[in-house]
């Protein structure tokens, strides 16, 4: 009798539990969505942080699109040359890799005199309003990181007041392009190694009175390129890229300092020297 | 005129005084998870109207004629779920093939609806004795529209509180919660209407 009281229950459950499976079962072969192999293998090979660089919304609408023809193969810029070679073969297709790109930013970025104190929204589109920010300079960074906020992958963080990405930490999903009022964000390909670290278009003589390492449109590099591959516009030093050979004659003559070869390194060193001391505050002054 | 009294007093106990989500507080995992969007929280509503009325359809009869003639009635809660379960995973494939745009906006909390608490108690309500088959049919469609009306208002609620100057510190789930509770007590005011219309 006791044995019939456990096994009772027991049974219920097993039939209650087999007749829910069984409907299931029947269920999933009526409403099966067919899903496409290729756009799944494609999918496998994204790396799947739906950054949006593509143009797409998702790496799944990537896939998609790329599968149909939509999309060029090699516009994943997080995934790089691997992604796109992946692409390639599993559709069949030659693909030409697009280089692998991070973003930079054109400041030094050192601590200037302050125009007056700024006590209001901390963000630079705000503070750029009030007189091109606290700063003297009004075309550097203004320093309150609205292209902090929009990093998904915290690779922006602040150097004597202005912006330095991290390169490894960088996918180039380009967020923080069109949130700099100053514009001082560009996406640079790894091999495009000497950059230009100042955007001013003050006169060389202001420059030189409010900043020691912008650009004073002295024309020195302009001589010096091997290449003529600098013009000066707008008072700073240009660079073409599709001329420049990254030979670094005018980062070596230049006298401000304001061109650099890998700028990204002298940027993270300062970095690293920032993480040992602790990270700056972002205050307004 | 007996049943149509009934019917009445199921329809405003469920959907205005005993409402499940602002009086009884179950369900309040997807009426804070996805009441952001109308849209989402419509589905949502139909959803989990749809798995309500289905749930019971099978509980109901599963309770009266295995359950109770076997003296097992203490496995109510867990061959419930076993039933809950298989529509919800129904519901899922078939908002997944014909509806794809709402089967990606609810996201987890379609899943989540197997141990949905508002489901299973109008599932154990609904066996628990006052109701026949019909009426248990009908509380559980009225308790599902319930549901639906306040995911509606709320979701009304939080679109207006997007625009709202809310203080830093309660920015987020803090001021959602204080809102869902000042819904809450507004339909505190629908309390003796059933009493006030049909004399107790």
């Amino acid at each position: 009798m006791i044995v019939i009281q456990y096994v009772i229950p027991v049974l219920v459950f097993l039939l209650v539990g087999g007749a829910a499976g069984f409907a299931l079962t029947f269920a999933a072969k009526t409403f099966e969505v067919e899903s496409d192999e290729t756009v799944n293998l494609i999918l496998a090979n994204l790396p799947g942080i739906n950054c949006g660089a593509c143009g797409q919304a998702s790496c799944e609408a990537y896939a998609e699109a790329v599968k149909n023809g939509d999309c060029a193969p090699n516009l994943c810029k997080p995934g790089g040359i691997e992604t796109a070679m992946g692409i390639g073969a599993i559709l069949g297709i030659d693909v030409k890799p697009g280089e692998r790109e991070t973003a930079f930013v054109h400041c030094g970025g050192v601590t200037t005199e302050h125009k007056f104190s700024y006590v209001g929204t901390l963000s630079c589109v705000a503070a750029s309003r009030y007189y091109n920010g606290k700063g003297n300079c009004k075309s550097g960074c203004l320093g309150f990181g609205d292209c902090k906020r929009v990093c998904a992958y915290g690779a922006i963080s602040f150097v004597n007041g202005a912006a330095v990405i991290e390169r490894k930490r960088c996918w180039a999903c380009g967020m923080c392009i069109p949130v700099c009022p100053n514009n001082l964000i560009s996406l640079r390909k790894h091999s495009e190694r000497v950059k230009v670290m100042c955007r001013s278009s003050d006169s060389g003589k202001e420059t030189r009175a409010i900043c020691s390492n912008g650009c004073i449109a002295c024309g020195i590099c302009v001589k010096k390129c091997l290449k003529d591959a600098i013009r000066i516009e707008n008072n700073c030093a240009v660079i073409d890229y599709e001329i420049c050979n990254s030979c670094g004659v005018c980062a070596k003559t230049c006298p401000t300092k304001c061109i650099s070869v890998d700028g990204y390194k002298r940027a993270e060193a300062n970095l690293r020297e920032v993480d040992a001391t602790g990270d700056e505050e972002i205050l307004p002054v | 005129m007996d049943l149509a009294r009934n019917l009445i007093i199921i329809l405003i106990t469920c959907v205005l005084t005993e409402n499940l989500v602002l009086s009884q507080f179950l369900g309040v995992c997807p009426f804070l998870g996805v009441s952001k969007k109308t849209s989402s929280s419509l589905g949502m509503g139909l959803m989990i109207t749809f798995v309500m009325v289905c749930a019971t359809m099978l509980t109901y009869p599963i309770y009266n004629f295995i359950l109770m003639p076997l003296n097992i009635e203490f496995m109510n809660t867990i061959s419930f779920i076993l039933i809950i379960a298989l529509f919800v995973q129904l519901t899922e494939m078939i908002l997944k093939k014909h509806l794809p745009p709402l089967y990606k906006s609810l996201g987890i909390y379609l899943p989540l609806m197997v141990t949905n608490c508002a489901i299973l108690a109008v599932t154990i309500l609904n066996v628990s004795g006052d109701f026949n088959f019909g009426e248990a049919l009908f509380n559980a469609f009225c308790s599902g529209i319930g549901f639906l009306l306040v995911m509606l208002i709320f979701s009304g609620v939080r679109a207006r509180m997007e625009r709202c100057d809310v203080p830093v510190s309660l920015r987020g789930m803090p001021i959602t919660l204080i809102a869902a509770g000042i819904v809450s007590i507004s339909f505190l005011g629908f309390g003796g209407i059933v009493e006030g219309i049909f004399g107790g």
